[in-house]
Protein backbone atom coordinates (compact mmCIF):
# COMPACT_ATOMS: atom_id res chain seq x y z
CA UNK A 1 0.00 0.00 0.00
CA UNK A 2 1.36 3.32 -0.58
CA UNK A 3 1.65 5.22 2.26
CA UNK A 4 2.54 8.26 1.02
CA UNK A 5 0.16 11.43 1.30
CA UNK A 6 -1.50 11.81 -1.79
CA UNK A 7 -2.47 15.28 -1.95
CA UNK A 8 -4.56 14.92 1.47
CA UNK A 9 -7.52 12.59 -0.10
CA UNK A 10 -5.11 9.84 2.08
CA UNK A 11 -5.78 11.34 5.04
CA UNK A 12 -10.16 9.85 4.64
CA UNK A 13 -10.56 7.35 7.25
CA UNK A 14 -12.77 4.60 6.26
CA UNK A 15 -15.42 4.35 8.44
CA UNK A 16 -16.27 1.31 10.40
CA UNK A 17 -19.51 1.18 9.94
CA UNK A 18 -19.18 0.26 6.00
CA UNK A 19 -19.28 -3.39 5.60
CA UNK A 20 -22.41 -2.93 7.91
CA UNK A 21 -23.83 -0.60 5.59
CA UNK A 22 -22.86 -1.99 2.55
CA UNK A 23 -24.46 -5.58 3.60
CA UNK A 24 -27.62 -4.14 4.27
CA UNK A 25 -27.90 -2.34 1.22
CA UNK A 26 -27.58 -5.45 -0.90
CA UNK A 27 -29.93 -7.23 1.65
CA UNK A 28 -32.79 -4.36 1.08
CA UNK A 29 -31.96 -4.30 -3.02
CA UNK A 30 -32.30 -8.13 -2.98
CA UNK A 31 -35.34 -7.85 -1.40
CA UNK A 32 -36.59 -4.93 -3.58
CA UNK A 33 -35.94 -6.89 -6.52
CA UNK A 34 -38.14 -10.05 -5.57
CA UNK A 35 -41.18 -7.66 -4.81
CA UNK A 36 -40.47 -5.77 -8.61
CA UNK A 37 -40.54 -9.27 -9.91
CA UNK A 38 -43.82 -10.17 -8.29
CA UNK A 39 -45.47 -6.93 -9.41
CA UNK A 40 -44.15 -7.65 -12.76
CA UNK A 41 -45.85 -10.92 -13.41
CA UNK A 42 -49.23 -9.67 -12.35
CA UNK A 43 -48.48 -6.97 -14.46
CA UNK A 44 -48.17 -9.12 -17.37
CA UNK A 45 -50.98 -11.35 -16.62
CA UNK A 46 -53.45 -8.15 -16.99
CA UNK A 47 -52.18 -7.32 -20.67
CA UNK A 48 -55.17 -8.95 -22.31
CA UNK A 49 -57.22 -7.22 -20.29
CA UNK A 50 -55.57 -3.95 -20.61
CA UNK A 51 -55.70 -4.06 -24.44
CA UNK A 52 -59.39 -4.76 -24.30
CA UNK A 53 -59.43 -1.09 -22.91
CA UNK A 54 -57.43 0.45 -24.91
CA UNK A 55 -60.07 -0.77 -27.87
CA UNK A 56 -62.49 0.36 -25.75
CA UNK A 57 -61.34 4.16 -25.06
CA UNK A 58 -60.62 4.57 -28.59
CA UNK A 59 -64.27 3.17 -29.64
CA UNK A 60 -65.05 6.12 -27.44
CA UNK A 61 -62.89 8.83 -29.22
CA UNK A 62 -63.95 7.92 -32.60
CA UNK A 63 -67.61 6.70 -32.36
CA UNK A 64 -70.07 9.55 -30.82
CA UNK A 65 -72.96 6.71 -30.70
CA UNK A 66 -71.10 4.69 -28.66
CA UNK A 67 -69.64 7.32 -26.39
CA UNK A 68 -73.27 9.00 -25.76
CA UNK A 69 -74.33 5.18 -24.73
CA UNK A 70 -71.44 5.21 -22.40
CA UNK A 71 -72.63 8.42 -21.28
CA UNK A 72 -76.00 7.17 -19.97
CA UNK A 73 -74.63 4.56 -17.90
CA UNK A 74 -72.07 6.51 -16.40
CA UNK A 75 -73.04 10.09 -16.03
CA UNK A 76 -70.10 11.11 -18.54
CA UNK A 77 -67.51 10.09 -15.79
CA UNK A 78 -65.36 8.61 -18.29
CA UNK A 79 -65.80 11.20 -21.20
CA UNK A 80 -64.56 13.86 -19.27
CA UNK A 81 -61.80 11.69 -17.88
CA UNK A 82 -60.45 11.61 -21.48
CA UNK A 83 -61.47 15.49 -21.30
CA UNK A 84 -59.20 16.20 -18.51
CA UNK A 85 -56.12 13.67 -20.31
CA UNK A 86 -56.17 15.27 -23.95
CA UNK A 87 -56.31 19.32 -22.15
CA UNK A 88 -53.46 19.14 -19.68
CA UNK A 89 -52.13 15.39 -18.63
CA UNK A 90 -50.99 16.32 -15.04
CA UNK A 91 -54.98 17.77 -15.11
CA UNK A 92 -56.01 14.21 -16.11
CA UNK A 93 -54.13 12.65 -12.90
CA UNK A 94 -55.50 14.32 -10.24
CA UNK A 95 -58.43 12.03 -10.64
CA UNK A 96 -55.84 9.53 -8.89
CA UNK A 97 -55.22 11.87 -6.61
CA UNK A 98 -58.94 12.07 -5.67
CA UNK A 99 -59.20 15.50 -6.33
CA UNK A 100 -62.11 15.61 -8.99
CA UNK A 101 -65.37 17.15 -7.44
CA UNK A 102 -68.35 15.44 -8.86
CA UNK A 103 -71.27 17.53 -9.65
CA UNK A 104 -73.33 15.89 -11.96
CA UNK A 105 -76.02 18.57 -12.29
CA UNK A 106 -77.84 19.47 -15.35
CA UNK A 107 -80.31 22.08 -16.79
CA UNK A 108 -82.14 21.96 -19.96
CA UNK A 109 -83.42 24.94 -22.14
CA UNK A 110 -84.57 25.05 -25.84
CA UNK A 111 -84.45 21.80 -25.69
CA UNK A 112 -80.61 21.25 -25.15
CA UNK A 113 -79.36 19.55 -21.98
CA UNK A 114 -76.57 20.96 -20.39
CA UNK A 115 -74.57 18.68 -17.47
CA UNK A 116 -71.60 19.86 -15.45
CA UNK A 117 -70.24 16.44 -14.73
CA UNK A 118 -67.19 17.79 -12.40
CA UNK A 119 -65.00 20.40 -11.00
CA UNK A 120 -60.92 20.24 -10.42
CA UNK A 121 -60.20 23.12 -8.81
CA UNK A 122 -57.42 24.86 -6.45
CA UNK A 123 -56.83 28.98 -5.44
CA UNK A 124 -55.97 29.58 -8.93
CA UNK A 125 -57.40 27.71 -11.68
CA UNK A 126 -60.47 26.03 -12.10
CA UNK A 127 -61.43 23.40 -14.45
CA UNK A 128 -65.19 22.84 -15.76
CA UNK A 129 -66.15 19.53 -17.44
CA UNK A 130 -69.41 19.31 -19.02
CA UNK A 131 -71.17 17.04 -21.33
CA UNK A 132 -73.61 18.74 -24.25
CA UNK A 133 -76.66 17.17 -25.36
CA UNK A 134 -78.77 18.06 -28.15
CA UNK A 135 -80.83 14.93 -28.61
CA UNK A 136 -84.13 16.55 -27.03
CA UNK A 137 -85.04 18.76 -29.71
CA UNK A 138 -87.22 16.41 -32.26
CA UNK A 139 -84.96 17.39 -34.94
CA UNK A 140 -81.82 17.12 -32.44
CA UNK A 141 -79.52 19.57 -32.32
CA UNK A 142 -76.38 18.59 -32.79
CA UNK A 143 -72.42 19.28 -32.76
CA UNK A 144 -73.10 21.72 -30.24
CA UNK A 145 -70.11 23.89 -29.22
CA UNK A 146 -70.28 26.45 -25.91
CA UNK A 147 -70.04 30.09 -27.23
CA UNK A 148 -71.14 31.98 -24.92
CA UNK A 149 -71.36 32.65 -20.81
CA UNK A 150 -70.45 34.45 -17.93
CA UNK A 151 -69.21 33.98 -14.54
CA UNK A 152 -69.57 35.10 -11.51
CA UNK A 153 -68.75 34.88 -7.52
CA UNK A 154 -71.32 33.68 -4.83
CA UNK A 155 -72.30 37.89 -4.50
CA UNK A 156 -73.04 37.94 -8.30
CA UNK A 157 -69.94 39.96 -9.10
CA UNK A 158 -69.19 39.61 -12.41
CA UNK A 159 -65.82 37.99 -12.49
CA UNK A 160 -65.50 37.16 -17.11
CA UNK A 161 -67.87 38.04 -19.16
CA UNK A 162 -67.11 36.04 -22.52
CA UNK A 163 -69.66 37.90 -25.00
CA UNK A 164 -67.88 38.80 -28.31
CA UNK A 165 -64.72 39.03 -26.26
CA UNK A 166 -62.55 35.84 -28.40
CA UNK A 167 -59.02 36.79 -28.99
CA UNK A 168 -57.18 35.91 -32.35
CA UNK A 169 -53.94 33.99 -31.08
CA UNK A 170 -54.21 30.87 -28.57
CA UNK A 171 -51.72 30.05 -25.96
CA UNK A 172 -49.09 28.35 -26.76
CA UNK A 173 -50.24 25.19 -24.12
CA UNK A 174 -52.98 24.46 -26.99
CA UNK A 175 -50.45 23.98 -29.89
CA UNK A 176 -50.91 20.91 -31.50
CA UNK A 177 -54.15 19.64 -29.63
CA UNK A 178 -56.84 18.27 -31.29
CA UNK A 179 -60.20 20.33 -30.91
CA UNK A 180 -62.24 23.92 -31.11
CA UNK A 181 -60.73 26.66 -28.41
CA UNK A 182 -61.39 29.75 -27.16
CA UNK A 183 -60.01 32.04 -25.67
CA UNK A 184 -60.52 35.46 -23.49
CA UNK A 185 -59.50 37.10 -20.74
CA UNK A 186 -59.71 40.27 -18.66
CA UNK A 187 -57.38 41.88 -16.02
CA UNK A 188 -58.01 39.48 -13.49
CA UNK A 189 -58.65 36.59 -15.29
CA UNK A 190 -58.13 34.12 -17.96
CA UNK A 191 -60.87 31.57 -19.54
CA UNK A 192 -59.77 28.83 -22.05
CA UNK A 193 -62.54 26.96 -23.48
CA UNK A 194 -62.27 23.73 -25.16
CA UNK A 195 -64.73 21.53 -27.27
CA UNK A 196 -64.25 18.12 -27.80
CA UNK A 197 -66.23 15.85 -30.15
CA UNK A 198 -66.85 18.25 -32.86
CA UNK A 199 -67.39 15.92 -35.85
CA UNK A 200 -68.68 17.05 -38.85
CA UNK A 201 -68.23 14.16 -40.63
CA UNK A 202 -70.51 12.36 -37.78
CA UNK A 203 -72.66 15.29 -37.50
CA UNK A 204 -75.69 13.34 -38.09
CA UNK A 205 -75.62 11.06 -35.35
CA UNK A 206 -73.52 13.48 -33.49
CA UNK A 207 -76.21 14.49 -30.60
CA UNK A 208 -73.82 14.68 -27.72
CA UNK A 209 -70.60 16.83 -26.92
CA UNK A 210 -68.34 17.33 -24.17
CA UNK A 211 -65.59 20.24 -23.11
CA UNK A 212 -63.52 22.24 -20.19
CA UNK A 213 -63.85 25.91 -19.10
CA UNK A 214 -60.36 26.50 -17.26
CA UNK A 215 -60.86 29.69 -15.45
CA UNK A 216 -57.45 30.92 -14.75
CA UNK A 217 -57.06 34.02 -11.63
CA UNK A 218 -54.36 36.30 -12.68
CA UNK A 219 -51.77 37.79 -10.85
CA UNK A 220 -53.05 38.54 -6.88
CA UNK A 221 -56.90 37.22 -7.55
CA UNK A 222 -58.37 33.92 -6.53
CA UNK A 223 -60.84 31.73 -7.81
CA UNK A 224 -64.02 32.07 -5.61
CA UNK A 225 -65.30 29.38 -2.91
CA UNK A 226 -68.63 29.34 -5.00
CA UNK A 227 -69.04 30.29 -8.73
CA UNK A 228 -72.15 31.02 -10.78
CA UNK A 229 -72.03 30.17 -14.19
CA UNK A 230 -74.60 31.42 -16.53
CA UNK A 231 -74.38 29.15 -20.00
CA UNK A 232 -75.68 31.63 -22.47
CA UNK A 233 -75.38 30.31 -26.24
CA UNK A 234 -73.72 27.08 -28.14
CA UNK A 235 -72.89 27.33 -31.80
CA UNK A 236 -72.48 24.43 -34.44
CA UNK A 237 -69.10 25.83 -35.38
CA UNK A 238 -66.83 28.74 -34.48
CA UNK A 239 -66.06 31.77 -36.86
CA UNK A 240 -61.94 32.39 -35.60
CA UNK A 241 -59.30 32.99 -37.73
CA UNK A 242 -57.50 29.50 -36.00
CA UNK A 243 -60.82 27.17 -36.89
CA UNK A 244 -61.44 28.96 -40.07
CA UNK A 245 -60.99 25.24 -42.00
CA UNK A 246 -63.45 23.96 -39.61
CA UNK A 247 -66.05 26.64 -40.48
CA UNK A 248 -65.75 26.13 -44.45
CA UNK A 249 -65.79 22.97 -44.29
CA UNK A 250 -68.90 23.48 -42.56
CA UNK A 251 -70.67 26.10 -44.79
CA UNK A 252 -69.23 23.77 -47.87
CA UNK A 253 -70.75 20.70 -46.22
CA UNK A 254 -73.98 21.82 -45.22
CA UNK A 255 -74.71 25.14 -47.55
CA UNK A 256 -76.07 27.46 -44.59
CA UNK A 257 -74.16 29.09 -41.81
CA UNK A 258 -74.00 27.47 -38.53
CA UNK A 259 -76.47 28.08 -36.05
CA UNK A 260 -76.01 29.43 -32.77
CA UNK A 261 -79.03 28.42 -30.16
CA UNK A 262 -79.15 31.34 -27.29
CA UNK A 263 -80.86 30.60 -23.85
CA UNK A 264 -80.02 30.31 -20.41
CA UNK A 265 -78.38 27.64 -18.11
CA UNK A 266 -77.27 28.56 -14.93
CA UNK A 267 -75.25 26.43 -12.38
CA UNK A 268 -74.00 27.39 -8.78
CA UNK A 269 -70.89 25.38 -7.71
CA UNK A 270 -70.22 25.35 -4.17
CA UNK A 271 -66.43 24.65 -4.42
CA UNK A 272 -64.79 21.57 -2.53
CA UNK A 273 -62.10 23.20 -0.52
CA UNK A 274 -59.96 19.63 -0.88
CA UNK A 275 -57.46 21.20 -3.12
CA UNK A 276 -58.20 25.07 -2.67
CA UNK A 277 -56.87 24.26 0.58
CA UNK A 278 -53.74 23.07 -0.27
CA UNK A 279 -50.49 25.13 -0.13
CA UNK A 280 -48.41 25.93 -2.57
CA UNK A 281 -45.02 24.33 -2.58
CA UNK A 282 -42.68 27.66 -2.20
CA UNK A 283 -39.09 28.17 -3.40
CA UNK A 284 -37.73 31.42 -2.94
CA UNK A 285 -34.86 33.40 -4.00
CA UNK A 286 -32.74 31.45 -6.13
CA UNK A 287 -30.28 32.78 -8.11
CA UNK A 288 -28.25 32.36 -11.14
CA UNK A 289 -26.52 33.93 -14.32
CA UNK A 290 -26.69 33.42 -17.56
CA UNK A 291 -24.86 35.19 -20.29
CA UNK A 292 -23.01 37.62 -17.93
CA UNK A 293 -26.39 38.40 -16.19
CA UNK A 294 -27.82 37.92 -12.74
CA UNK A 295 -31.16 36.54 -12.42
CA UNK A 296 -33.18 36.00 -9.32
CA UNK A 297 -36.28 33.88 -8.99
CA UNK A 298 -37.88 35.94 -6.50
CA UNK A 299 -40.64 32.81 -5.69
CA UNK A 300 -41.54 29.94 -7.61
CA UNK A 301 -45.19 28.46 -6.21
CA UNK A 302 -46.39 24.82 -7.33
CA UNK A 303 -50.15 24.76 -6.90
CA UNK A 304 -51.99 21.77 -7.82
CA UNK A 305 -53.10 23.26 -11.13
CA UNK A 306 -50.51 25.51 -12.28
CA UNK A 307 -46.90 26.74 -11.47
CA UNK A 308 -46.48 30.48 -10.72
CA UNK A 309 -42.72 32.09 -10.57
CA UNK A 310 -41.44 35.48 -10.57
CA UNK A 311 -37.82 36.28 -11.93
CA UNK A 312 -35.91 39.43 -11.45
CA UNK A 313 -33.72 39.84 -14.36
CA UNK A 314 -30.37 41.81 -14.59
CA UNK A 315 -28.20 43.82 -16.75
CA UNK A 316 -25.45 42.20 -18.93
CA UNK A 317 -22.11 43.06 -17.24
CA UNK A 318 -20.50 42.53 -20.54
CA UNK A 319 -22.55 45.35 -22.46
CA UNK A 320 -24.52 46.87 -19.97
CA UNK A 321 -28.01 46.14 -22.21
CA UNK A 322 -31.10 45.33 -19.76
CA UNK A 323 -32.76 42.24 -20.12
CA UNK A 324 -36.51 42.68 -20.70
CA UNK A 325 -37.75 39.14 -21.30
CA UNK A 326 -37.21 35.33 -22.30
CA UNK A 327 -37.45 33.50 -25.06
CA UNK A 328 -39.85 36.25 -26.78
CA UNK A 329 -38.56 37.10 -30.50
CA UNK A 330 -40.70 35.40 -31.99
CA UNK A 331 -43.86 34.88 -31.29
CA UNK A 332 -45.02 32.15 -33.98
CA UNK A 333 -42.13 30.01 -33.07
CA UNK A 334 -42.34 28.23 -29.35
CA UNK A 335 -38.61 26.57 -29.27
CA UNK A 336 -37.17 30.04 -27.83
CA UNK A 337 -40.08 29.86 -24.53
CA UNK A 338 -38.60 28.61 -21.50
CA UNK A 339 -40.17 25.51 -19.74
CA UNK A 340 -39.47 23.49 -17.22
CA UNK A 341 -38.56 19.66 -16.89
CA UNK A 342 -38.42 17.09 -13.90
CA UNK A 343 -36.06 14.14 -13.52
CA UNK A 344 -38.32 11.75 -15.47
CA UNK A 345 -38.08 14.26 -18.84
CA UNK A 346 -41.66 15.67 -18.06
CA UNK A 347 -41.92 19.08 -19.79
CA UNK A 348 -44.00 21.40 -18.29
CA UNK A 349 -45.07 24.37 -21.00
CA UNK A 350 -45.70 28.10 -20.31
CA UNK A 351 -49.51 28.40 -20.39
CA UNK A 352 -49.50 31.17 -22.74
CA UNK A 353 -46.85 32.36 -25.22
CA UNK A 354 -46.78 35.79 -24.18
CA UNK A 355 -44.89 36.81 -21.66
CA UNK A 356 -46.07 40.05 -19.20
CA UNK A 357 -44.37 42.79 -19.58
CA UNK A 358 -41.32 43.84 -17.08
CA UNK A 359 -43.18 44.88 -14.05
CA UNK A 360 -41.67 47.88 -11.89
CA UNK A 361 -39.37 45.45 -9.27
CA UNK A 362 -37.47 44.54 -13.09
CA UNK A 363 -39.56 41.20 -12.54
CA UNK A 364 -41.32 38.97 -15.34
CA UNK A 365 -44.19 36.61 -13.86
CA UNK A 366 -44.30 33.24 -15.39
CA UNK A 367 -46.61 30.54 -15.33
CA UNK A 368 -46.41 26.70 -16.14
CA UNK A 369 -48.58 23.83 -16.19
CA UNK A 370 -47.95 21.55 -12.94
CA UNK A 371 -46.18 19.08 -12.19
CA UNK A 372 -48.20 18.57 -8.68
CA UNK A 373 -49.70 15.31 -9.55
CA UNK A 374 -46.18 13.58 -11.00
CA UNK A 375 -44.34 14.25 -7.41
CA UNK A 376 -40.76 14.88 -9.26
CA UNK A 377 -38.13 14.85 -7.05
CA UNK A 378 -36.17 17.35 -9.37
CA UNK A 379 -37.60 20.52 -11.41
CA UNK A 380 -35.42 22.52 -13.43
CA UNK A 381 -36.14 25.95 -15.47
CA UNK A 382 -34.73 25.80 -18.93
CA UNK A 383 -33.91 28.88 -20.47
CA UNK A 384 -32.90 29.28 -24.49
CA UNK A 385 -33.14 32.89 -24.99
CA UNK A 386 -32.83 36.00 -23.73
CA UNK A 387 -34.43 39.28 -24.69
CA UNK A 388 -32.49 42.55 -24.39
CA UNK A 389 -32.75 45.94 -25.28
CA UNK A 390 -30.28 49.05 -25.21
CA UNK A 391 -30.23 52.78 -26.21
CA UNK A 392 -30.86 52.04 -29.57
CA UNK A 393 -32.23 48.85 -30.35
CA UNK A 394 -34.04 45.49 -28.57
CA UNK A 395 -32.08 41.50 -29.95
CA UNK A 396 -32.04 38.44 -28.52
CA UNK A 397 -29.58 36.33 -27.42
CA UNK A 398 -29.57 32.52 -28.04
CA UNK A 399 -28.28 31.09 -24.98
CA UNK A 400 -28.28 27.17 -25.71
CA UNK A 401 -29.81 25.59 -23.31
CA UNK A 402 -29.45 26.71 -19.57
CA UNK A 403 -30.70 24.60 -17.26
CA UNK A 404 -31.70 25.99 -13.52
CA UNK A 405 -32.29 23.62 -10.61
CA UNK A 406 -35.52 24.71 -8.65
CA UNK A 407 -35.50 21.71 -6.47
CA UNK B 1 -11.82 -15.87 -12.62
CA UNK B 2 -11.38 -12.29 -13.66
CA UNK B 3 -13.43 -9.56 -13.02
CA UNK B 4 -15.14 -9.57 -16.05
CA UNK B 5 -16.72 -12.98 -15.41
CA UNK B 6 -17.64 -11.86 -11.78
CA UNK B 7 -19.40 -8.85 -13.47
CA UNK B 8 -21.51 -11.58 -15.45
CA UNK B 9 -22.08 -13.88 -12.99
CA UNK B 10 -23.55 -11.28 -11.13
CA UNK B 11 -25.72 -9.77 -13.81
CA UNK B 12 -27.17 -13.78 -14.07
CA UNK B 13 -28.09 -13.14 -10.64
CA UNK B 14 -25.27 -14.98 -8.83
CA UNK B 15 -25.35 -12.56 -5.00
CA UNK B 16 -22.07 -13.91 -4.35
CA UNK B 17 -20.43 -12.48 -7.17
CA UNK B 18 -22.45 -9.10 -6.99
CA UNK B 19 -21.14 -9.03 -3.12
CA UNK B 20 -17.29 -10.00 -4.39
CA UNK B 21 -17.73 -6.69 -6.66
CA UNK B 22 -18.78 -4.89 -4.19
CA UNK B 23 -15.90 -6.09 -1.52
CA UNK B 24 -13.05 -4.75 -4.36
CA UNK B 25 -14.17 -1.48 -4.60
CA UNK B 26 -16.40 -0.04 -1.54
CA UNK B 27 -13.46 1.71 -0.59
CA UNK B 28 -12.62 3.55 -2.82
CA UNK B 29 -16.01 4.21 -3.15
CA UNK B 30 -16.21 5.50 0.56
CA UNK B 31 -13.22 7.87 0.20
CA UNK B 32 -14.69 9.41 -2.86
CA UNK B 33 -18.42 10.25 -1.56
CA UNK B 34 -16.38 11.31 1.30
CA UNK B 35 -14.09 13.40 -0.75
CA UNK B 36 -17.41 15.22 -2.09
CA UNK B 37 -19.56 15.61 1.01
CA UNK B 38 -16.86 16.09 4.31
CA UNK B 39 -19.08 13.51 6.37
CA UNK B 40 -18.75 10.20 7.81
CA UNK B 41 -22.87 9.66 7.47
CA UNK B 42 -23.56 11.58 4.37
CA UNK B 43 -20.85 9.45 2.87
CA UNK B 44 -21.77 6.14 4.13
CA UNK B 45 -25.94 7.17 3.32
CA UNK B 46 -24.48 7.71 -0.51
CA UNK B 47 -22.95 4.78 -0.58
CA UNK B 48 -25.25 2.53 0.27
CA UNK B 49 -27.38 4.29 -2.09
CA UNK B 50 -25.08 3.43 -4.73
CA UNK B 51 -24.63 -0.16 -3.64
CA UNK B 52 -28.72 -0.70 -4.19
CA UNK B 53 -28.99 1.04 -7.35
CA UNK B 54 -25.85 -1.25 -8.82
CA UNK B 55 -27.56 -4.27 -7.29
CA UNK B 56 -30.88 -2.91 -9.01
CA UNK B 57 -29.45 -1.99 -12.48
CA UNK B 58 -26.42 -4.06 -12.38
CA UNK B 59 -28.41 -5.80 -15.81
CA UNK B 60 -28.43 -2.69 -17.41
CA UNK B 61 -24.41 -2.83 -18.06
CA UNK B 62 -23.79 -2.85 -21.25
CA UNK B 63 -20.32 -3.89 -21.34
CA UNK B 64 -19.10 -5.44 -18.07
CA UNK B 65 -15.28 -4.76 -18.37
CA UNK B 66 -17.06 -0.91 -17.83
CA UNK B 67 -17.84 -1.84 -14.10
CA UNK B 68 -15.69 0.39 -12.30
CA UNK B 69 -16.30 3.13 -14.52
CA UNK B 70 -20.25 2.38 -14.17
CA UNK B 71 -20.29 2.10 -10.67
CA UNK B 72 -18.22 5.35 -9.91
CA UNK B 73 -20.60 6.88 -12.46
CA UNK B 74 -23.26 6.36 -9.92
CA UNK B 75 -21.38 7.24 -7.10
CA UNK B 76 -20.71 10.65 -7.99
CA UNK B 77 -23.84 11.10 -9.01
CA UNK B 78 -25.42 10.55 -5.87
CA UNK B 79 -22.71 12.70 -3.85
CA UNK B 80 -23.58 15.68 -6.37
CA UNK B 81 -27.12 15.25 -5.67
CA UNK B 82 -27.01 14.88 -2.18
CA UNK B 83 -24.61 17.78 -2.02
CA UNK B 84 -27.24 20.14 -3.93
CA UNK B 85 -29.75 18.67 -1.96
CA UNK B 86 -27.86 19.81 0.80
CA UNK B 87 -26.61 23.42 -0.33
CA UNK B 88 -29.08 24.46 -3.16
CA UNK B 89 -26.34 24.83 -5.50
CA UNK B 90 -27.78 25.88 -9.08
CA UNK B 91 -26.52 23.82 -11.79
CA UNK B 92 -26.12 26.72 -14.26
CA UNK B 93 -22.63 25.29 -15.67
CA UNK B 94 -20.53 28.47 -17.31
CA UNK B 95 -18.20 25.96 -18.91
CA UNK B 96 -20.63 24.47 -21.29
CA UNK B 97 -20.56 26.52 -24.00
CA UNK B 98 -16.94 26.57 -24.84
CA UNK B 99 -14.97 25.41 -27.76
CA UNK B 100 -13.56 22.00 -27.80
CA UNK B 101 -9.19 22.94 -27.31
CA UNK B 102 -7.31 20.80 -29.36
CA UNK B 103 -4.98 20.74 -26.40
CA UNK B 104 -2.98 17.76 -25.16
CA UNK B 105 -1.48 16.62 -21.65
CA UNK B 106 1.52 18.89 -21.02
CA UNK B 107 -1.22 21.71 -22.00
CA UNK B 108 -2.52 21.01 -18.47
CA UNK B 109 0.58 22.44 -17.40
CA UNK B 110 0.49 22.32 -13.98
CA UNK B 111 2.54 19.57 -12.00
CA UNK B 112 0.91 19.14 -8.56
CA UNK B 113 2.88 18.59 -5.88
CA UNK B 114 2.15 15.68 -3.13
CA UNK B 115 2.08 17.77 -0.60
CA UNK B 116 -0.48 19.93 -1.91
CA UNK B 117 -3.73 20.03 0.03
CA UNK B 118 -5.88 19.11 -3.07
CA UNK B 119 -8.33 17.66 -0.67
CA UNK B 120 -9.23 20.74 1.31
CA UNK B 121 -8.95 22.80 -1.92
CA UNK B 122 -11.41 21.53 -4.18
CA UNK B 123 -14.45 22.64 -2.15
CA UNK B 124 -13.33 26.47 -3.72
CA UNK B 125 -14.33 24.63 -7.29
CA UNK B 126 -17.87 23.69 -8.84
CA UNK B 127 -18.86 20.25 -8.85
CA UNK B 128 -17.65 19.25 -12.33
CA UNK B 129 -13.86 20.63 -11.50
CA UNK B 130 -14.04 19.10 -7.92
CA UNK B 131 -15.06 15.72 -9.92
CA UNK B 132 -12.67 15.49 -12.40
CA UNK B 133 -9.95 16.55 -9.82
CA UNK B 134 -11.12 13.78 -7.62
CA UNK B 135 -10.96 10.96 -10.46
CA UNK B 136 -7.74 12.49 -11.57
CA UNK B 137 -5.53 13.00 -8.32
CA UNK B 138 -7.50 10.36 -6.07
CA UNK B 139 -8.22 7.70 -8.00
CA UNK B 140 -5.16 8.59 -10.44
CA UNK B 141 -7.43 8.22 -13.32
CA UNK B 142 -6.27 8.93 -16.78
CA UNK B 143 -8.10 11.23 -19.22
CA UNK B 144 -9.88 8.89 -20.99
CA UNK B 145 -10.80 7.20 -17.82
CA UNK B 146 -12.72 10.31 -16.69
CA UNK B 147 -14.37 11.27 -19.83
CA UNK B 148 -16.00 8.17 -19.69
CA UNK B 149 -16.83 8.27 -15.79
CA UNK B 150 -18.73 11.71 -16.22
CA UNK B 151 -19.54 11.03 -20.26
CA UNK B 152 -17.94 14.73 -20.73
CA UNK B 153 -15.29 14.88 -24.14
CA UNK B 154 -11.66 14.74 -23.03
CA UNK B 155 -10.87 18.10 -24.78
CA UNK B 156 -13.29 19.64 -22.23
CA UNK B 157 -11.97 17.88 -19.25
CA UNK B 158 -8.72 19.23 -20.50
CA UNK B 159 -9.91 22.53 -20.39
CA UNK B 160 -11.56 21.92 -16.89
CA UNK B 161 -8.48 21.05 -15.42
CA UNK B 162 -6.62 23.76 -16.67
CA UNK B 163 -9.05 26.27 -15.22
CA UNK B 164 -9.50 24.37 -11.86
CA UNK B 165 -5.99 24.56 -11.36
CA UNK B 166 -5.02 28.24 -12.44
CA UNK B 167 -7.86 28.55 -9.68
CA UNK B 168 -6.49 27.13 -7.08
CA UNK B 169 -3.37 28.53 -8.16
CA UNK B 170 -4.43 31.81 -7.71
CA UNK B 171 -6.46 30.83 -4.15
CA UNK B 172 -3.35 28.83 -2.70
CA UNK B 173 -0.85 31.25 -3.64
CA UNK B 174 2.44 29.76 -5.47
CA UNK B 175 2.09 26.53 -3.98
CA UNK B 176 1.85 25.19 -7.13
CA UNK B 177 4.68 25.92 -9.08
Amino acid sequence: MDDEVKNGFEQIKVSDKLDDVVDRAIAKAKKDKKKNMIKTNIIKSSVAAASLLIVFITSIKFIPVFAQVLNNVTNGSSITHEAKSHYDKNIGLAETGGFVQNINESKTNKNIKVTINNVITDDKNVFIFYTLNGKLDKQGVKNLLLQNFKIYDDKYDLLLNSTSNYYSELPSILDGKEGDFLFTFNNKYRCVITSLGDSIKNYSQNYETYGTIELSALNENKIPDELNLKFLSFTEAYQMSYSKERYDNFISRFYRNPMSINGEWNFNMKINQNLKSIKPENYKNIEFSADHTDFNIKSFKIYPTRIEAKIEVGKNKLDGAKCYSIGQSNKNNNKNLPYLIDEKGNKYKLTDKEIENIDSDNSLSLTFQSCYFNYPEELYLVLNELNYKDESRNFSKDIGEVKIRIK
Amino acid sequence: MNDIDIVIKAQNGDDEAFSQLIKSCKEKLYKTAFAYLKNEEEALDVVSDTVYKAYMNINKLKNPEFFNTWITRILINNSINRLEKSKRIILVDEYEKFDDFNLDDSDIGVDVPKSLDLYNAIDKLNVKSKSIIILKYFQDMTISEISKVLKIPEGTIKVYLRRSLKKLKLELGEELI
